[in-house]
């Protein structure tokens, strides 16, 4: 018993840690980057695969949202299939949200990128099952979902200024270093999940940890509606 | 849940993902209320933020808004700061009868910096203020400088934009003399606005040489 209340609380923390890491930001690249990016001329493309990165790693709205939509597939091919229809939505807004000149408003977006969060935790809490007697094609919400993600990486390069020179390649760049960053994320997730599931509570813990996930995401949508009323 | 797999304990009843969605929907609700809302923008309804000195996050910021000291930069590194690549320089000449004002700004980035000057003939009342692209309501607007009792014929500095929106002056004529004044400015902006009886005009800005 021991044992296992003190696994849960391990998983708790580094859940913890992989949702709120020292310094991360949902919002901004932060202020030093963006001095870089503003600075920058021409096509750049270490810098902004690196800026893609870090903004995924330490974009902590994405990671809950990957968080819940990997939570219970269990096989590699899955995984995969389910993260690239993520990257395939978000990938087709960021490119057309800033080479199209879309200016989306970041707060609903973010919104929106919140309620996914809740949307998953329930999903996983078999909540569409139980209360529509279906649940939604799970490939198309992650799809959807990932093309208010793109909305909301967007939004995060557009105010930035960026040169019209070498625009397309540092786009680019950006979405390649997004999806590194994805790819790592998920490895650390994909660890502690696999440990954890090879234990006995898994199952028992795991509606609690939805629940948990589900209240991140509310407050991530809270605090972005407030953000459009107040900001 | 996609997956084929079997759950091997019993699936959770409708009351428990009931009772549990409440709870997390009530546990985001008094922490956003007790805590987020407090330390990100100041909002306080229970007066928690200020009993755990949270809003002290957001005051740092909101004192940076009102713009008595210039804010940080980014990229600054001591002595110079960083800035992006679009220089401009911008002078206009203007001339105002007795009663009549103007308005001229320039649109920077936030950090972005600029120097200006402008002096005239006679004395000017004038608002130095700046209106942030995304403003929350309609005539939003930050006051930096205010004179309109008595008015100056010069002013000159050097401005850091808290906001990025269009940033400068108001000028209006309470003398019974026409004033003629010049302004210079060179800074970071990318565009520039006149507005005339209220409405504004789009003016062109040129690359520093």
């Amino acid at each position: 018993m021991l044992q296992r209340v003190s696994i849960f609380f391990f998983a708790l923390i580094l859940i913890c840690g992989l949702l709120f890491p020292t310094g991360a930001s949902a919002h901004n690249v932060s202020k030093r980057d963006a001095s870089f990016v503003q600075s920058n001329q021409g096509a750049a493309i270490a810098p902004f695969v690196y800026l893609g990165a870090k903004h995924m790693v330490t974009g902590y709205d994405h990671l809950a949202f990957l968080f819940g939509v990997i939570f219970f597939l269990y096989r590699l091919k899955d995984v995969v299939t389910y993260v690239s229809l993520f990257t395939l939505g978000h990938s087709i807004t960021l490119l057309a949200g800033v080479l199209g000149g879309i200016h989306a408003n970041s707060y609903v977006v973010d919104a929106i990128i919140g309620f996914s969060v809740v949307y998953k935790a329930f999903d996983n809490m078999d909540g569409f099952r139980r209360f529509l007697g279906f649940e939604p094609n799970t490939k198309l919400a992650v799809l959807i979902f990932g093309l208010f993600h793109g909305f909301g990486l967007a939004t995060k390069l557009q105010e930035l200024d960026l040169a019209k020179n070498g625009l397309v390649t540092n786009i680019v760049s950006f979405n390649v270093g997004v999806e590194i960053g994805q790819v790592l994320a998920l490895t650390a997730v994909l660890i502690a999940l696999s440990y954890w599931r090879t234990r006995i509570g898994f199952l028992r813990h795991a509606f609690a940890t939805n629940a948990t996930l589900m209240a991140v995401g509310f407050i991530l949508t809270g605090y972005q509606i407030a953000g459009y009323y107040f900001a | 849940m996609t997956d084929q797999e079997q759950l091997n304990i019993d699936a959770p009843s409708k009351s428990s993902i009931a009772k549990a969605t409440g709870i997390a929907l009530i546990v985001a609700l008094v922490l956003l209320f007790t805590a987020v809302l407090p330390a990100e923008y100041g909002f306080d309804p229970l007066k928690t933020g200020s009993a755990l000195g949270l809003t002290g996050i957001s005051e740092s910021q909101v004192k940076e808004v009102k713009g008595a000291a210039p804010t940080p930069a980014p990229g600054q590194t001591g002595v110079y700061t960083a800035q992006p690549k679009i220089y401009k320089v911008d002078s206009q000449d203007f001339q105002l009868h007795p009663g009549e004002g103007v308005e001229m700004k320039y649109h920077l980035q936030k950090g972005a910096a600029m120097v200006y000057g402008w002096k005239a003939d006679g004395k000017l009342t004038f608002e130095f203020h700046g209106e942030p692209d995304q403003k929350p309501t309609k005539d939003y607007f930050e006051s930096y400088e205010l004179d309109n009792k008595i008015g100056k014929d010069a002013s000159y500095g050097s401005f850091t934009a808290p906001s990025t929106g269009i940033h400068g002056w108001f000028w209006q004529n309470k003398g019974n003399k026409v004033v003629q004044f010049h302004l210079n400015v060179a800074g970071f902006f990318d565009s520039a606005k006149m507005y005339v009886d209220g409405s504004p005009e789009d003016v062109p800005v040129e690359d520093a040489k």
